[in-house]
């Protein structure tokens, strides 16, 4: 089961503190949909707010990336940029 | 001179990328006929213009434009009522999410003023004397209120508050009290505390950096034209036309669909031009007018309304052993977000550590506001701030432990396989690569002479791609259009052009690359972050290589044969079928009979690009310090980077050197200097100085290349990280010319004349 650790933003703001989670979800549209039924108002946060690295690789607004039960997956502060 | 190490086999046997054509934008650059935002002009049209709060922090109490309206040659005005109510709302805009009622407040100001320049009500006129005319009859009353611009100010319990709505997030405990604080930011990893009683050397330290200017040359601009039938028109100088549709349509309350942007080309961004200050307003005054409005910013207006990004304070406190291990960390940043939240505050966490491999850390972060203009984006938005803080802390430590500031970095670097301090494990990193190159280089090794010091410092940004669409259409005669919907800020018509020709197998001179309004080719995010070479770049490459497997098709049909026994190769199709004997077919050959093989020829490919690889650099710089008028003179400076591949060497060059040459100026001179009244005292380029070729020396350049897996010809976004290391190399360096740690910036004539004093 992936498991999935918030660094930096305020996903605890919406979890009680907890910063880390496992969840069973086979690509990151499903796993934000399970986070946001697990922590109401997580998944509208993630989607505004937040990138997803996974294995080392950072993504924005891509739903249909697989994930695998090993991957390693990280809730990061959007990037923008200059 | 500059070195390109390493260039690895791709196996790819490139013609194109690599080379050093020269840009298809240069000649109407250099000759003065490229058209600028305020180049642009329309028949019939109005001149617009804006009154600007002269108090940094008050509330509106009424605006009376009854006398200005009654001024012969008056043709609208409008204030933030023009605007529809807008909910406190974060909506996408050109590369992220952003709170739209905050933009639509910073373009015209509802309620209260924040900042000394914060936008009031706009007139257009039929001519500019006509405009200034009316502006000076708006009757405004004000209750003036406390005003507060330092950070730390703005933080203290006692501060005057900006919205009285606003309670900090990101505590443990709901705060009971408004605050300027909005949010708290942490990442942590390990045993602070252990780690700290670890550590044989513990280095602490404060410093500071001003509020400073992206210093972009050309002022924001934009012509608006609104139609009787409710078709909108914009002509703007921007990082993204997108970007202005999204907002002018959300702000205004329209359809984006009936809003079209054509992007002027634009001088210099930065990040600057990620957001909208005039485009909704000219709209709005269109609309009522009747007739188009150009506005353009006066540079007063620019310094004192737009940009800039955050002055801040940084805290570190840094513990090693004896043997060169860093094994405790605890960083504070403290970011002025200005007017607004929405400081870079957390990229500056992230970005603080992301160098070394340190196994126990804290890093904490503020975003505050305050009253002077809303921050915006600049190169590597937050990590400059943050990497003068730790690499001046980094380079005292070294000097503590008697050890080679290079060798110190090695020891601790991050490499693959090795946990981001903000999460993620790195791949496919060149950080030690390129501080090995810059041990290798010449200049690590030139002696120095009294007054002179050394100074190095390294940094990191993470480079993005995201959403971009592009088009290849072939022309009859065989040539090729590029369209893309990025502004060229640094070059990307050439490295689309290139890219294309490389696929085709075209001279790159046959491939015209074409930046298109928001109408004629599907959504890009703006150009910013890093990411238009690497994402618009995928999608240029996928779209050629779609237009190739066509072109294999035709002439596949041509000879009546399998499309397998058809090879694209140099810009022709190959009959790998020796028996049929068939001569080659150029593409312009195959362009010429396009009607008859299936119409025109071309491919749109629009994706969501993944897999940009973060870059690092190495910077080192010399200086000489004139001990009795404290002026600092940069003698060398060599920047080492890692770019994945340089699709143009030169252009890659150029943003290493001009990311380098900004981050010299943030180091040296560059400064919001506020009056007690929190008015600006130095809004003009006279007064807020910024460096100019005469001030610096060649900045060499070596470009390190690891290239990127991810992308088809291995690029990493370029244009972030040279300007992060600048302001702790020269400071760095500056504290070894005169022994005395400099904390704070700009290290100005004065601020080293009273060092100096201090021995």
């Amino acid at each position: 089961m992936p498991r999935v650790v918030a660094a930096g933003g305020e996903c605890q703001r919406f979890t009680g503190g907890a910063t880390t989670f496992d969840v069973e979800a086979a690509t990151v549209r499903r796993l934000i949909d399970k986070l946001d039924a697990r922590y109401p108002g997580l998944g509208e946060y993630i989607d505004k707010r937040m990138a997803i690295s996974i294995d080392g690789e950072i993504h924005q607004d891509v739903g249909a990336v697989a994930l695998t039960p090993t991957s390693e997956i990280y809730l990061i502060p959007r990037i923008g940029g200059g | 001179m500059t070195d390109v190490l390493d260039r690895p086999e791709t196996g790819l046997n490139l013609k194109v990328v690599g080379t050093r054509p020269d840009r298809p934008d240069g000649v109407d650059k250099v000759t003065g006929r490229a058209t600028y935002g305020a180049d642009f002009s329309m028949a019939g049209q109005l001149v617009g213009k804006i009154l600007r709060s002269p108090h940094p922090h008050a509330r509106i109490l009424s605006i009376d434009t009854r006398k200005a309206r009654a001024l012969p040659g008056v043709k609208a005005i409008v204030t933030g009522a023009d605007f529809p109510e807008q909910a406190s709302q974060e909506m996408e805009g050109g590369e992220g999410a952003a709170n739209i009622r905050d933009i639509a407040m910073n373009c015209l100001a509802r309620d209260k003023v924040l900042y000394d320049g914060h936008a009031l009500a706009a007139v257009a006129a039929t001519s500019s004397s006509i405009a200034d005319a009316a502006l000076a009859l708006i009757d405004i009353r004000y209750e003036v209120l406390p005003h507060v611009t330092e950070v730390e100010a703005a933080m203290a319990a006692d501060a005057p508050i900006l919205d009285e709505s606003r309670f900090t997030t990101g505590l443990e405990a709901k705060p009971d009290k408004p605050s300027n604080i909005v949010s708290r930011m942490q990442l942590k990893r390990g045993d602070l505390a252990e780690g700290f009683a670890a550590a044989d050397v513990i280095v602490e330290g404060r410093y500071t950096t001003p509020a400073v200017h992206q210093g972009y040359i050309e002022p924001h601009a934009c012509v608006a034209s609104w139609s009787a039938d409710g078709q909108c028109q914009v002509w703007a100088s921007s990082q993204g036309q997108f970007m202005i549709r999204t907002y002018c349509a959300k702000i205004l309350g329209v359809e984006a669909s009936d809003i079209r942007v054509t992007p002027a080309e634009i001088g210099g961004g930065f990040g600057g031009k990620t957001t909208v200050y005039l485009e909704p307003v000219a709209l709005a005054l269109s609309r009522q007018a009747g007739a188009p409005v150009k506005m353009v910013m006066t540079r007063d207006e620019v310094f004192r309304a737009t940009g800039p990004t955050s002055g801040a304070v940084i805290e570190v406190k840094l513990g090693a052993k004896s043997d060169g291990t860093i094994v405790a960390a605890d960083v504070v940043l403290k970011y002025q977000a200005g007017a607004f939240p929405g400081s870079p505050v957390a990229p500056g966490c992230m970005t603080a550590l992301a160098c070394y491999d340190v196994p126990n850390f804290l890093i904490t972060g503020y975003d505050v506001v305050n009253n002077t203009p809303k921050v915006a984006a600049y190169r590597a938005p937050g990590a400059p701030i943050s990497a003068f803080g730790v690499e001046s802390a980094v380079d005292e430590l070294a000097g503590k432990l008697g050890m080679d500031p290079i060798a110190f970095r090695l020891k601790n670097a991050v490499r693959d396989g090795v946990k981001a301090a903000y999460g993620p494990t790195y791949k496919n990193i060149g950080y030690v690569e390129t501080l090995e190159a810059i041990a290798d280089h010449p200049h690590y090794r030139v002696p120095l002479g009294p007054n002179q010091g050394r100074g190095l410092a390294v940094g990191f940004w993470f480079n993005v791609g995201g959403e971009s669409t592009a088009a290849v259409n072939i022309v009859d005669d065989g040539s090729a259009v590029v369209i893309s919907g990025n502004p060229d800020i640094g070059g990307s018509r050439a490295s689309m052009a290139m890219m294309a020709a490389e696929v085709l197998g075209l001279p790159v001179e046959r491939v015209r690359p074409i930046v298109a309004d928001t109408a004629s080719i599907g959504f890009s995010m703006l150009t910013g972050g890093s990411r238009t070479t690497f994402a618009t770049g995928m999608a240029v490459t996928q779209a050629a290589q779609k237009v190739v497997e066509d072109l294999k098709r035709r002439a596949a049909e041509i000879w009546d044969v399998g499309i397998d026994q058809v090879e694209w190769a140099n810009g022709s199709a190959l009959c790998l079928d020796a028996a049929r004997n068939k001569p080659d077919l150029t593409l312009a050959a195959i362009a010429a009979q396009s009607g008859k093989t299936g119409g025109p020829i071309g491919a749109t490919v629009a994706l969501n690009a993944q897999g940009a690889g973060p870059g690092f650099g190495a910077h080192l710089c010399d200086v000489e310090v004139d001990p009795e008028t404290g002026r600092v003179t940069v003698l060398r400076y060599t920047a080492a980077q890692d770019v994945g591949r340089a699709i143009h060497p030169a252009y890659v060059e150029g943003q290493v050197q001009g990311g380098a040459a900004q981050g010299i100026g943030w180091a040296l001179n560059e400064e919001y200097v506020f009056d007690a009244g929190g008015r600006m005292e130095n809004a003009g380029f006279l007064d807020y100085r910024m460096p100019v070729a005469s001030d610096l020396p060649m900045i060499d350049t070596v470009l390190v290349e690891v290239p990127n897996p991810r992308h088809p010809f291995g690029a990493k976004g370029v244009g972030e990280v040279p300007i992060v290391p600048p302001l702790a190399a020269v400071a760095n360096a500056v504290s070894a010319a005169i022994g005395v740690r400099m904390h704070d910036l700009p290290l100005s004539p004065p601020r080293i004349r009273a060092a100096v004093d201090t021995l």
